[in-house]
């Protein structure tokens, strides 16, 4: 009986430290932020939660040694202890598992070796088809664009001619509050008849209406699959984005993706979103490292999808932003009424 | 009292090591583990970390849920009552079931502690089934999530909850006329049997409950981390396109959907947005398959399920569901 007692207290001793090594983990992510590398936002909430709930359970293990076994009073076998002393390594092993290496190991957003990995959605049309994308373009680029600080002057359909009026006043995105309530109805009309439901004819409308498209954090992924939408009515519009630099052994020269990684719950569920941009200088910005770029949708045909491909016009190197994933909103973007 | 601290030491110190071999491998035991920053980890490694780090945190909540709403039903549902409320016939049950489903928004991890309660409490093995396989798929919020994720098939949200009933009442079938005899694990009766003395004993004791939480979570989170630890390697190390490249004809597609659900584990409200990432390389058949099979059978699951039935039977199981999946699936005009 004495032996069996300690056997049951040097269990419930490894068991406090390994839950209040969780509580410190979860604590230390939640306060330093860190938590956003591994859940989405929304789950954040069920963390603080968590936390309260092993906060708790250490202190019922910690009473557990204490008081030790009497409060339950009966010498079954039933409550599951590890039997052998290497059953026992290999549990709590486990448990130390994700203990040493939320410690010892620094943070790592994912990048373009995951995104290798994972494939890389692009606007209509996917990675791996790239091949016929080359094949297919025109030699265009022998126009000659000047890289950097050129704003495109080229294609002048009207609507880049607003667009570059309406640029003048400085930043764009409250700009379409301004637009007449009239073009307003005239734009819904032009996304209405493909009735892919309100919600992106909403942000269709929201988006076109922006001289230069600006895909923040907040719409890259909507903005994305809007545009992937309505294909053919993008084309030819501004956007500028940003997100980090993903290339891949058969891209052009001149090619390389401006992509982010979508977190839907937990970084595992990660899949990662982009837009292939031609730059002439594309080889030169190093993999991972983030860039803002502006530049004109064009639309190709591959292999018979509409692909939508940003011509550079401006590539500038960022910082990495805080939060470097981006997340579905479930929601229309503010100022698209 | 005195703790035979010689022992004590001897079971710390071993899990201690096997944490640092594992950290000490990964670094190529180049240097000392505690100067984590000064060290130049191998991405992929670290990539392993961050998949591990995030499937532990989605679902340490959700076990966390479980754990405590069978310890719910443990307290304050009678034997009396679930008989009382699970319809007699069959053919009321399994709707019944699938309705419970709707009703109670509980994701895999969740449920299985859930209905091995259940079960326990006198709820026909049939009907239980039919709950562990429709649930984590019909409630409405993975409906949503699934409808969120398919804009342009807005169909698919629809396609995945008839099939999953269509595939839970198969199987419950199949129990009700094939399975006779209990198949919670052998001695697992006895365990839970001892565990209701307990609380009986100690009912009203707040202090009671949360220690077999205690007990609990170290007994389901072996299984959650041990899945997690796999699955985050297979997904660091093994490119989806080596997944994907194995099967294009329709039967091979529909496979290799199945097994990446098995092996991903992913979270029945996430899996959408991944099912959704492969709507260009894969006919939309495969995805519901895909979509269909996760929620129902995957690697962590697995372990939880062998934790709560017999070998036999889970092995049955997992065979059964993944035919009728495959048959079901196919067989839908998505």
């Amino acid at each position: 009986m004495d032996q069996n007692q300690k056997k049951w207290k040097r269990h419930y001793i490894l068991r406090t430290l390994i839950l209040s090594g969780f509580v410190l983990l979860l604590a230390e992510m939640i306060f330093t932020g860190r938590l956003s590398q591994y859940l989405a936002p929304r789950l954040h909430m069920l963390i603080y939660v968590t936390l309260g709930i092993l906060i708790i359970l250490t202190i019922a293990s910690i009473r557990q040694v204490i008081i030790g076994q009497s409060d339950y009073d009966c010498d079954c076998d039933a409550h599951k202890i590890p039997r052998s002393p290497w059953t026992s390594l290999i549990v709590y092993g486990l448990f130390c598992l994700p203990l040493a290496m939320g410690i010892f190991m620094p943070d790592k957003t994912l990048g373009s070796a995951m995104a290798e990995n994972l494939g890389v959605n692009l606007l209509s049309n996917d990675v791996r088809k790239l091949a016929q994308v080359n094949a297919s373009v025109p030699k265009v680029e022998s126009q000659g664009e000047d890289v950097k600080q050129n704003a495109s002057p080229e294609g002048g359909e009207q609507l880049e001619e607003e667009a570059r009026k309406q640029e003048e006043p400085s930043d764009t995105t409250e700009e379409p509050a301004k637009s007449v309530p009239l073009e307003d109805a005239q734009i819904r009309q032009l996304f209405a008849e493909s009735d892919f439901g309100d919600f992106y004819t909403d942000i269709a409308v929201f988006l076109y209406k922006q001289p230069v498209i600006k895909l923040d954090d907040k719409v890259f992924l909507d903005g994305l699959t809007t545009m992937e939408l309505y294909a053919k009515e993008f084309a030819g519009k501004e956007i500028e984005t940003m997100g980090f630099v993903y290339h891949q052994s058969d891209f052009s020269e001149e090619q390389f993706v401006v992509a982010r990684f979508s977190v839907s719950c937990c970084t595992a569920d990660a899949s990662v979103f982009g837009i292939l941009v031609e730059d002439k200088q594309a080889k030169n910005y190093p993999i991972d490292s983030w860039v803002k770029v502006r530049g004109k949708l064009e639309l190709r045909n591959a292999n018979g999808y509409d692909m939508l491909v940003l011509k550079a016009t401006q590539v500038e190197p960022v910082d990495a932003p805080k939060d470097p994933y981006v997340y579905y909103s479930f929601e229309a973007p503010q100022g698209s009424e | 009292m005195p703790v035979n601290f010689r022992s004590l030491l001897r079971d710390s110190l071993g899990a201690v090591i096997l944490g640092l071999a594992v950290v000490w491998l990964t670094t190529g035991g180049t240097s000392n583990p505690l100067y984590a920053n000064l060290i130049t980890w191998s991405p992929k490694w670290l990539d392993v970390r961050t998949f591990f780090l995030s499937i532990v945190l989605e679902a340490i909540p959700f076990v966390l849920l479980g754990v405590f709403f069978s310890a719910f039903i443990q307290t304050f549902v009678t034997e009396e009552q679930v008989r009382r409320w699970t319809p007699k016939n069959p053919f009321i049950a399994l709707p019944f079931a699938g309705l419970l489903g709707v009703l109670f928004p509980v994701c895999e991890c969740a449920i299985i502690p859930v209905v091995r309660r259940l079960i326990q409490k006198g709820m026909p093995l049939h009907v239980g089934i039919v709950f562990l396989l429709a649930g984590p798929i019909v409630n409405p919020i993975v409906l949503t999530s699934t409808y969120t994720a398919f804009t342009r098939q807005p169909d698919m949200a629809m396609y995945r909850a008839i099939s999953a009933l269509i595939v839970a009442f198969v199987i419950g079938i199949l129990v009700l006329v094939f399975v006779k005899k209990n198949p919670l694990r052998l001695g697992m009766e006895t365990e839970i049997r001892h565990e209701a003395r307990h609380l009986e004993a100690s009912r009203g004791k707040l202090s009671a409950t949360f220690s077999h939480a205690v007990d609990e979570f170290f007994d389901m989170g072996k299984f959650l981390l041990f899945g997690a630890l796999i699955s985050a390697l297979l997904q660091v190390f093994v490119s989806r396109e080596t997944m994907l490249g194995i099967g294009q004809t329709p039967l091979s597609s529909h496979l290799v959907m199945m097994g990446m659900a098995y092996i991903l584990s992913l979270c029945s409200e996430a899996d959408a947005f991944i099912a959704a990432s492969f709507a260009n390389t894969f006919q939309s058949s495969s995805l519901l398959a895909f979509l269909v099979f996760g929620p129902m059978m995957d690697l962590k699951t697995t372990l939880l399920l062998f934790h709560s039935f017999r070998f036999g039977f889970v092995v049955k199981l997992i065979l059964a569901v993944t035919i009728t999946v495959l048959v079901v699936t196919l067989w839908m005009p998505v």
